[in-house]
């Protein structure tokens, strides 16, 4: 195996490992949101803030596994 | 893609600098002020609302009890009026009466004076005839028969009429 | 019935149309490169000062076409603003009670007023800026149209968080003083030596944010915008008129996604500025 051929290995793998984690998280973060608007409509506006924010801060796990395989296809 | 793109940057602070501050300046300032001001004129509003509710449920209030005032004032004013009637009624009843009773007194006495005068004025008539008639019969001597026809006639002569008429 | 068979005959229509799509050869061999769509060429040279290139590129075009049409939208607010709003104003009036309730009014505890213009500000330009990268505007390769986003780019949202991050540490700092706010990032009732290392932990997570925040909205617009222009090139690489058909349909689901997407980044950069300026402001003791 070439070096081109590995980098292109290792983003990919990058990529599809690196939003495992991620897209479970985000799973139960929203489905436990979901449950406590079902559960407490009345605070369901901050339940949904809080749950962007969350969303946000898993969601940049995924995004670093995405840079990163940018970063080994174009720079490394 | 990942190439330091320091221009870029330099751009994006200025563009996104200036951007911010005008809608600082010219955005957010009338639209915080256009909601507020919506906000205080609903607020105002349903104050007023409010207010022209109390008011007319006061009102109302004071209707009602004028009326119920103005009803028992009427209810009063008919009983006085229908007792008044009474009084009245009975007054008038009363009087008429007695007039009528003081009238009948008085018919009656005029009518037993009237008797008592033409009892007085027949029994002087009847006093008289009886005198013409016995100087009839002195003056003549007549037969029984004749006596009896001499008073017949006389009393035929006695006029009654005259006394009814009186 | 009848209708029933009016819906059978459009499904058979359309599946014939479908397989005379299939067998027919493809159109023109046309090169399409993903990537290079992403890459920046000075359109107007300008001098550059140092490292720093000040040439107009499209990117910077992007960012000025955003600073017109928020410059437009407060001129018209500003000019005809009327207790009765006209529909452009409903819209302008929702987004900046968003803005007020559901981001800062939400997450920051104190100094709202001071720190709203900022966090709102912010949420604007980044919600514009997705958005107009979903608007095709003619400034792809030989004035194509195609789609680009000022914030595909990391320098632009380095930028942007740059902002947040300053302004972060600017507010705790003339809210608490530099020592009383670095002091105010670690529980005083520590020990010594594992507050220094709580100390350094936190400036490097501070550092951390500077990057999740810009790399967030960077690696979110550069993956839609992405996405779909693979489903451009795909057409383009099955030489295929069906497959072009369910791709470009794929790529509809794609786009409005991909709007939903622009949004709810641009509240995310927001309430995570509000929520990291919140906390330099109150500080947990």
């Amino acid at each position: 195996m070439d070096a081109e051929s590995a980098k292109l290995l290792a983003a990919g793998i990058s990529m599809g490992v690196g939003s495992l984690g991620p897209a479970i998280g985000l799973g139960m973060l929203i489905s436990k949101a979901l449950e406590s608007i079902a559960r407490q409509p009345e605070v369901s506006g901050e339940i949904r803030t809080d749950m962007f924010i969350g969303i946000g801060v898993t969601e940049a796990v995924a995004l670093y596994a995405f840079v990163i395989a940018l970063i080994l296809i174009f720079v490394a | 893609m990942l190439n330091p793109e320091w221009g870029l940057f330099v751009w994006t602070l200025i563009t996104f600098g200036l951007s911010v501050f005008i809608l600082w300046k010219f955005a957010f300032g009338p639209l915080q002020r256009v909601i507020d001001e919506r906000r205080a004129r609903i607020q105002e509003s349903m104050d007023a609302a409010e207010q022209t509710r109390a008011e007319a449920q006061s009102l109302l209030e004071e209707y009602k009890e004028t009326l119920a005032q103005a009803r028992g004032e009427a209810e009063a004013i008919l009983e006085r009026s229908r007792s008044a009637g009474e009084a009245a009624k009975a007054e008038i009843i009363a009087q008429s009466r007695a007039q009528a009773e003081r009238m009948l007194g008085r018919a009656h006495e005029q009518i037993e004076r009237e008797t008592r005068a033409a009892l007085q004025e027949l029994k002087a008539q009847v006093a008289e005839l009886t005198l013409l008639a016995t100087e009839k019969v002195a003056a003549r001597s007549l037969s029984e028969a004749d006596q009896r026809r001499l008073i017949d006639e006389a009393l035929a002569d006695l006029d009654l009429d005259q006394l009814r008429a009186e | 019935m009848k209708r029933r068979l009016l819906v059978g005959l459009y499904l058979v229509a359309g599946l014939v149309a479908l397989a005379i799509l299939a067998f027919l050869p493809g159109g023109a061999r046309a090169q399409f490169d993903v990537l290079a769509e992403f890459e920046l060429h000075p359109i107007i040279k300008l001098p550059s000062i140092g490292p720093v290139d000040l040439s107009i590129n499209k990117a910077v075009i992007y960012l000025w076409i955003t600073t017109a049409v928020l410059a437009v939208c407060a001129f018209i607010i500003s000019r005809n603003i009327k207790p009765v709003p006209s529909r452009f104003q409903f819209v302008m009036e929702t987004l900046y009670e968003l803005a007020r309730r559901s981001i800062v009014g939400a997450v920051m505890k104190s100094d709202q007023a001071s720190w709203f213009p900022y966090i709102a500000g912010a949420f604007f330009f980044v919600l514009v800026s997705n958005l107009i990268g979903l608007v095709p505007l003619p400034f792809a390769e030989n004035h194509q149209f195609g789609f680009y986003a000022a914030t595909a780019n990391l320098y632009a949202t380095l930028a942007l968080a740059l902002c947040t991050f300053v302004f972060t540490h600017y507010a705790g700092i003339r809210k608490h003083g530099l020592v009383g706010y670095v002091n105010g990032w670690v529980p005083s009732s520590a020990p010594p030596v594992l507050r220094q290392l709580m100390l350094l932990i936190h400036a490097i997570s501070e550092v951390f944010r500077l990057v999740s925040l810009s790399v967030r909205l960077f690696a979110n617009m550069l993956a839609g915008h992405s996405i779909l222009a693979v489903f451009f090139a795909m057409a383009l690489i099955f030489q295929n008129y069906l497959a072009a058909v369910v791709l470009q349909a794929g790529s509809i689901i794609i786009y409005l996604f991909e709007i939903f997407i622009a949004c709810i980044q641009a509240f995310i950069f927001a309430i995570l500025s509000a929520v990291y300026i919140g906390g330099a402001l109150d500080q947990e003791e």
